[in-house]
Parts: structure tokens; C-alpha cells; sequence
């Protein structure tokens, strides 16, 4: 390695002071913790207990031992398959629709993003609310054609469904990150095709569609990974975190949570916990290996 | 040429009316759940568990509107701000 000069020395010294909030941040609350539960994974740590280095046990207990280990990953799975692309496609759908040049559309814009203001436990009380069996809006809805709405979250065929419905209710986040980047795409190009004859389904997927890939890339990843955590949800809609009627709401992190903090398995949660971060890095890694297929950049060597 | 632009002008019209009515139903549908939780949160007790449904309460003026009404501008601005 090359030596440094004494001044090159002391800007170095002052970068790292500058730089210094978030290594220690980053060291004692991120990763000092991630290596803890990397090493936890492999002990019986209960809280109280000395941590005693068991092997594999915890691992080998989850995979052959643990119904509900298999089950709250059933349901995960379920969730993020449905979700993810449920939400994007509706949030682009609103998008497209709102990146229009008539009047009022500016009231439109607040009421689609409304829901996505709300936040949080008062939205998951508001939807028990609407999706209650009997005196809910929404059965109260279907009831006016005569469909006899299901029970939503008191039948475990329809628990999750009624989730990701909410879900796309509140999508409006990604809807605004969608109609930002409409706004970008060049009017020209819908001119010209207007004039080659392209209705609006082809100015849709010729044009629209490519240039927002990106976008659609970014928000698959991110709904992707936060829809594997889900958690809140299924924590406040049910009594208090316990799962749902027959076990259809107990989401990975939920019972990586009723392992930790109510059975006081810190151990066998830490090994949890290892085993969601895999799956989650392997299916980034997916995507961004698949992303150069489907993804456009402009100005791009097309790589 | 005069009928082609006629015919775009016409054409421009009923898309503006169709993605006029289809942003009013989406918007109602998206309004709606909203609507109901801040009539819903000037409701007495015994009329949020009532069935059938109530959209809008009864009583206009019962106890519990004053509480929400002060309270809601400041959990907008708190909405609105974080």
C-alpha cells in the first residue's frame, strides 16, 4: 500500500470523524446484532439462560418438527405471491389513469393517495371493521346484489384474501412513485405513435410500460422483501398475534415473534430469523439477475 | 381532413367522459372505507354496532361529536406532516 501524506492523513482522519455517526451506528445497532443472531441461531438461548452451542438442533427441529413453521411459510408465500403483483399492477393501473391533462384531476390525485396517508393500526382497525361478517360495508355491499359476502377473517380460506385487499386499498404510496415517473416519459413519443394509428392499449405497452421498468423493478424488490415481513397486520388483526382461525393468518414473522417474545425461544427465533434472511437474499438475487430481461434503460447499452 | 379531425375530437370526448366515470367509481371506492371511519368516529356505541349498517349517523349532534372534531385537524396535520 501506497503511504499517505500528512495532509492526505488528516483529511482521512476528518472523513472517517465525518463518516463516524454511521459506522457506529450501523456497527452497534445493525451489525453487532445481525452477528448475535447468527451466532444465536446455533443456541438455546432462552433470554435468561447461558447461551449453550446445540449445532444444527434448531434448524433440524424447524425443518421436521415445527408444523407451523411450514405453515406460517404457506401463508407468507400465499401473501407475497398474491401482493406483490396484485399491488403493482393496480398502483401502475392508477398511475396511468391519473397522468392525464383534464380539469380536476388534481381532486382525483387526493383521493386516490388518500388511503395511503392513513397509516398503520388505524387502518387495520378500520378494515376489521369494514370486512366484519354481519354488519360490515362491504357484505353490506355485496348484499345489495345478493352475493352473501364471506366471513372474511373468521373463515381461514378467506383471511388473506381480505388482507391483500386491503393492502391494495392503502397502495397509493407506490402509485405516486409510478405517476412521478409517467410524467417523465416523453409526450412525443405518444405523439408519433398517435400518428402511426396506436390506440391506447398499444401506446400502453409499447411505450408506457418499457420506460417505467425501472420503477416496476424497484417496487417488485421492495413490496417483495416488506411483504415477507408482514407482520402488523396479522399482529393486530388478530387476537393478539395468536394467528387467526385455523393458524390462516400466522405469517412467518409472527410466529417468529410468538417464538421469541411469548415461548421465549430466542434461539430457535434467531434460526427463524437466519432462514427468512436467505430466502429473501435468494430471491433478490433472482430478481436482479432476471432484471436485465425485462428492465429497459435509456441510454443503456442494452445490458 | 375535415372528418378525421371531426372524428378525433369526437373520439377525444368520449375518452374524456370514460376515464371521467372510471376515476369517479374508483375514487368513490377508495373514499368510501375513509368516509366511513370519520362518520363512524362521531357515532354513539350503540349505533357503530347497530345493523344494518349505518352510513351516516342519526343524530347529528350526540356527545361524542366535540371530541373528534377537536381532536381530528390535529391528526390530519400530523398525517399530512409525517
Amino acid at each position: 500500500m501506497k503511504r499517505l501524506s500528512i495532509r492526505k492523513k488528516k483529511e482521512a482522519r476528518w472523513a472517517y470523524l465525518f463518516i463516524s455517526p454511521f459506522i457506529i451506528g450501523f456497527v452497534v445497532f445493525m451489525l453487532g446484532p445481525m452477528l448475535f443472531s447468527v451466532i444465536g441461531s446455533f443456541t438455546d438461548y432462552n433470554l435468561t439462560s447461558k447461551m449453550n452451542f446445540i449445532g444444527l438442533a434448531n434448524f433440524r427441529r424447524m425443518f421436521l418438527h415445527d408444523d407451523l413453521f411450514w405453515k406460517s411459510l404457506y401463508n407468507t408465500v400465499y401473501f407475497v405471491l398474491f401482493n406483490v403483483p396484485l399491488t403493482t399492477i393496480f398502483s401502475v393501473f392508477l398511475a396511468t389513469i391519473l397522468n392525464q391533462k383534464i380539469r380536476g384531476i388534481s381532486i382525483f390525485r387526493t383521493m386516490f393517495y388518500l388511503p395511503a396517508v392513513l397509516s398503520g393500526v388505524a387502518v387495520y382497525i378500520l378494515w376489521m371493521q369494514l370486512l366484519s361478517p354481519s354488519a360490515g360495508l362491504i357484505n353490506t355491499f355485496l348484499g345489495w346484489f345478493n352475493i352473501s359476502g364471506p366471513a372474511w377473517l373468521f373463515d381461514p380460506n378467506w383471511t388473506k384474501p381480505a388482507l391483500i385487499l386491503m393492502k391494495i386499498w392503502s397502495s397509493g404510496g407506490a402509485m405516486l412513485l409510478y405517476l412521478a415517473t409517467l410524467q417523465n416519459v416523453p409526450r412525443s413519443l405518444y405523439e408519433s405513435a398517435a400518428i402511426d394509428g396506436a390506440g391506447v392499449w398499444g401506446k400502453f405497452k409499447n411505450i408506457t410500460l418499457p420506460l417505467i421498468t425501472p420503477i416496476i423493478f424497484y417496487d417488485v424488490i421492495t413490496s417483495t422483501i416488506g411483504s415477507f415481513q408482514i407482520f402488523q397486520e396479522a399482529y393486530v388483526m388478530t387476537k393478539n398475534g395468536t394467528g387467526g382461525p385455523a393458524n390462516s393468518l400466522l405469517f412467518y414473522n409472527l410466529h417468529m415473534w410468538n417464538k421469541a417474545f411469548v415461548a421465549f425461544d430466542m434461539g430457535y427465533a434467531m434460526a427463524m430469523s437466519m432462514i427468512l434472511f436467505l430466502i429473501v437474499l435468494v430471491l433478490t438475487f433472482i430478481n436482479l439477475k432476471l432484471a436485465p430481461r425485462w428492465v429497459y434503460y435509456s441510454g443503456g447499452d442494452g445490458k | 381532413m375535415m372528418e378525421y379531425f371531426k372524428r378525433t375530437s369526437v373520439n377525444r370526448q368520449t375518452k374524456k367522459i370514460v376515464s371521467y366515470l372510471l376515476m369517479t367509481a374508483i375514487g368513490i371506492v377508495l373514499i368510501t372505507p375513509l368516509l366511513w371511519m370519520v362518520f363512524t368516529s362521531l357515532k354513539p356505541m350503540e349505533e357503530i354496532v347497530r345493523y344494518p349498517p349505518t352510513f351516516f349517523q342519526k343524530k347529528l349532534f350526540g356527545k361524542t361529536i366535540w371530541i373528534p372534531l377537536l381532536l381530528s385537524p390535529s391528526g390530519v396535520m400530523q398525517g399530512i406532516l409525517y
